[in-house]
């Protein structure tokens, strides 16, 4: 059934999806200031200038808070969520689950635009605060799904029988519930960190003086300076994402999640 | 199931925390959006910033140009992914899982340097340029960047994972025994492709495409780099008229109407799904 | 009960998640400077770090083109957590019209009197101080462009045509460079002896041939950064550029030829006012006596960032000739910042229309 033009089918696809890494990365070793094509010489000083340039530094740290802060506070707020549309039959259940979805329908830049607006009618927020409610909020409909997920294919007798002898409800969950969706909350914690990490449209409006996100920071250093600094920083960045990605779908099938 | 008196407390419980963030964080600035949208400086509650939306040539071109690339990258990634997905879905697990998480490391990268790489290719100095240039197709370097045809490859190569994820999902479903039947009935390759695979998979072509469409249509990032200042679509609109015009009620217009299109593709592509089951 | 229990642990957690951010912010004196994001590190050097030294301050950036950071100044009102900002005259002008600003105290800035007359108080309300002046002039590839550009007209040539970038309608220099335009070509139709008039505002001929300049354009770009990258990428080879950003281009290492065109370049004030929204005042005054000083003046001019005000800051003449100063400053166009502002709302309006097609 698989014919050979199906093959070269697969091969244009991987070519198109990679191919711009492949880019990226013999760009960051070019001794060129510029990005002209192909690149000339080799050096590591466009790896050394994301080090010195305080912009990135700054900013890897307020995302790397960041996305650790909202996916941990979307996951622990978003547990009891899952578990009760999974567990419980509810009139409301429809609407509830229409709610947590609803931020991944709507566009983050309108999302971004709205909380600003919002917030600048609220008074005066730190910068962090707004980016960290922000990103929480667009974090939920991942961690409900994902959570939801794995809680289903969790047989509710064990729990219920944990519950009959003895234990109570909260116990139970501990115990028996939690232990089980190891995987499950993993999965929706790399998940939710790198949406956070990566998210341009959400912070753009939202962040402020002195504390702007990594991704944010990238685009406008591309305003400023056409260098192969940036080159450089996303092979970093495509490193770092390989590594936990690689690991998440090895240990617990990421892609299913998606 | 289990059963307690007390079960609407205990629902409520769980669920009223991240409610009440959701709703006071997320509903009510999209509330206050569409006040926004109609409530233009002069005050009072009016349309007429939805009517002066559609009526002025440069938001109605916006509008129509996004939609219209839109639909171009949902096209090309369904042609692109699809006889790509049949070949995933029917290979070894081991391999097809290394292959999958390939797929998903675009989706895993940021959108600035995912799109900065098409930065380097199309240049006047990049590699299609340069290619062009050496093997004596044109004479002078072609202007790429900028023009409609940079943000539709940034934006296929954004979007590509979403297409392909949900049809080889979809693909795995169809058993082997179905293909080889229909092959023994006489079926050639296109027409077994076209009559069984294609329609047993269309539940992913669906969600693919409504992924897809509304991700283009509200990409910044892409817009912003490929596009610059001139070539705006709704999003790089949306963010000309906040920060740029300094028109927030405009600038709401836009939002709104962003939502609206993104929703109502949404609904229109799910009405299709249910009709098929 | 139980659950009561757990749900307190969730709000615990949620408390703690919210607190934590605002945890971080730091109590140490900050204020916190609004200006453009070009430059940084020679302004941070030259600049910054030494006045954070002697007031033992953080400064802290709020970084973007003019019309952004007015449109945030603008939303958050006295919400405001800017200090002092960095303007252009025109936005300086905008900003003071819906009262985000408050007028300085001369008698706390001690190097006001050694700066230009025209720079103390450049809107004549003590709505900002000058503290720098540039201009925008023409400058191309000379070895890529046979003929040589003379002219604001020159923008219009076919042989330039997907060659030029003019800067965006929303920015300082945008009416300018339609207004210069129109100035070439009121100056195409003189007879010979006869003198051009006054600046026509309006700019018809200029509106007139837009559409054809729009053809002629690469992109435009609201960002003199962005220009520099345009040129160095050599996707433009033929741009009106301000003259704070000479230093930039001529690193791209290409054959550049800036001109002063026939008409005559357009200079422009860069004012620092302080913010309504502040109550830092005399730290935001510190700041700016700061910046107009002797040795940061000339200290700015001689890394060819900020052409000086401070008229006793003497220039070696090869830095002077990049910047603009001596002569030039008698002879360049300063357009009149409340015709300008008078019609740019309809003018955004136009360009757009011809921009988007």
């Amino acid at each position: 059934m698989v014919s050979r033009w199906m093959y070269i089918s697969l091969v244009i696809l991987y070519g198109f999806l990679l191919g711009p890494f492949v880019i990226i990365f013999m760009a960051s070793f070019g001794a060129n200031a510029t990005m002209a094509f192909p690149p000339q010489g080799f050096t590591l000083d466009w790896f050394a200038r994301v080090f010195e340039t305080s912009q990135f530094v700054d900013s890897f740290w307020i995302s790397l808070q960041l996305a650790l802060l909202s996916t941990i506070v979307s996951l622990v707020m978003g547990m009891p969520v899952a578990y009760a549309l999974v567990r419980f039959q509810f009139a409301a259940s429809g609407l509830v689950e229409t709610v947590f979805s609803a931020p991944i329908l709507v566009p983050g830049l309108v999302i971004g635009f709205a909380m600003l607006n919002f917030f600048v009618l609220l008074g005066k927020m730190p910068v962090m605060t707004g980016l960290f409610i922000g990103h929480t909020a667009i974090l939920f409909p991942y961690s409900v799904r994902v959570i939801s997920a794995s809680l289903r294919n969790l047989d509710p007798y064990v729990e219920d029988a944990a519950v009959s002898l003895g234990a109570n409800r909260l116990r139970g969950f501990l115990l028996v519930v939690l232990p089980n969706m190891q995987a499950g909350i993993a999965a929706a914690f790399v998940l939710g960190f790198i949406t956070s990490f990566n998210n341009v449209p959400v912070s753009l409006f939202l962040s402020g003086p002195g504390v702007t996100t990594l991704p944010v920071s990238m685009l406008s250093y591309m305003e400023y300076y056409f260098d192969p600094t940036i080159a450089a920083l996303s092979t970093l960045l495509v490193a770092f994402t390989v590594v936990l990605v690689q690991t998440a779908e090895r240990v617990l099938g990421l892609s299913q999640f998606v | 199931m289990i059963r307690r008196p007390n079960q609407t407390r205990t629902i409520i419980l769980l669920v009223a925390p991240a409610f009440v963030v959701v709703l006071v964080f997320f509903v009510l600035p999209l509330i206050f959006l569409l006040s926004q949208s109609v409530t233009p400086k002069e005050g009072g509650y009016t349309l007429t910033g939805y009517v002066d939306f559609f009526q002025s040539p440069v938001s109605r071109i916006v509008y129509l140009r996004t939609l219209k690339l839109g639909l171009i990258v949902t096209g090309i990634c369904v042609l692109m992914s699809y006889p790509a997905a049949f070949v995933l879905a029917r290979m070894p697990a081991r391999r097809r899982t290394f292959l999958m998480s390939l797929v998903i490391l675009p989706l895993m990268t940021n959108a600035v340097a995912r799109t900065f790489a098409w930065l380097i290719i199309l240049g006047r100095r990049g590699m299609v340029n340069q290619t062009l240039l050496s093997l004596e197709v044109v004479e002078e370097p072609v202007r790429f960047i900028f023009t409609e045809t940079a943000i539709v490859l940034g934006l296929t190569q954004l979007f590509l994972p979403l297409m392909v994820l949900p049809l080889v999902s979809a693909m795995e479903n169809i058993p082997d025994d179905v293909l080889e039947a229909a092959r023994s009935l006489g079926a050639n390759r296109l027409t077994t492709f076209l009559r069984i695979v294609v329609p047993m998979s269309s539940d992913g072509l669906v969600l693919g495409a409504t992924l897809v469409f509304t991700g283009s249509v509200t990409a910044f990032v892409t817009p912003a780099i490929l596009g610059g200042a001139r070539l705006l679509l709704m999003s790089t609109l949306l963010r000309q008229e906040a920060v740029i015009v300094f028109d927030q009620h405009a600038a709401a217009v836009v939002a709104v109407v962003m939502i609206l299109t993104t929703l109502a593709v949404n609904l229109l592509l799910r009405l299709l799904r249910v009709r098929q089951v | 009960m139980r659950s009561h229990r757990f749900i307190m642990l969730l709000l615990a957690v949620l408390l703690l998640g919210a607190v934590a951010p605002m945890a971080v912010a730091q109590d140490t004196q900050t204020l916190t400077v609004s200006i453009w994001g070009f430059n940084l590190d020679v302004l941070e050097e030259n600049v910054f770090a030494p006045f954070e030294e002697m007031h033992n301050v953080d400064i802290v950036l709020d970084t973007g083109n003019n019309s952004d950071r007015l449109a945030r100044l603008l939303a958050e009102g006295e919400n405001s957590t800017i200090d002092v900002v960095h303007f252009a005259t025109q936005f300086t002008y905008l900003a003071d019209q819906e009262g985000v600003l408050q007028p300085y105290d001369a008698d706390k800035l001690e190097n006001l009197d050694e700066l230009y007359d025209w720079a103390q108080d450049p809107l004549g309300n003590l709505a900002g101080v000058g503290y720098t002046v540039n201009s925008l002039s023409l400058i191309y590839r000379s070895d890529l462009i046979e003929d040589e550009v003379t002219s604001w007209a020159d923008l219009l040539r076919d042989d330039v045509a997907g060659y030029v970038c003019i800067p965006e309608m929303s920015t300082t220099f945008g009416p300018a460079t339609l207004i210069m335009i129109d100035r070439a070509l009121a100056m195409q139709e003189l007879d010979e002896g006869e003198e051009l008039g006054a600046i026509n505002y309006d700019a018809d001929a200029a509106w007139e041939a837009l559409p054809q300049l729009a053809d002629n354009l690469v992109t435009t770009y609201i960002r003199s950064s962005a220009l520099t990258t345009l040129v160095q990428e050599e996707e433009v080879r033929l741009a009106p550029y301000a003259s704070f950003a000479i230093g930039n281009l001529m690193n791209t290492g290409h054959d550049l030829t800036a001109v002063i065109p026939d008409e005559g370049a357009v200079g422009q004030t860069n004012m620092i006012s302080i913010t309504a929204a502040t109550d830092k005042v005399d730290l935001a005054h510190a700041y700016i006596d700061w910046f107009i000083s002797h040795d940061i003046q000339e200290a700015e001019a001689l890394d060819l960032i900020d052409s000086p005000v401070n008229a006793t800051v003497e220039l070696p003449e090869d830095i002077c000739a990049l910047l603009t100063c001596g002569e030039m400053l008698d002879t360049m166009i300063v357009l009149d910042q409340a015709e300008v502002s008078a019609r740019l709302e309809d003018w955004l309006e136009r360009w757009n229309e011809v921009m988007v097609r």
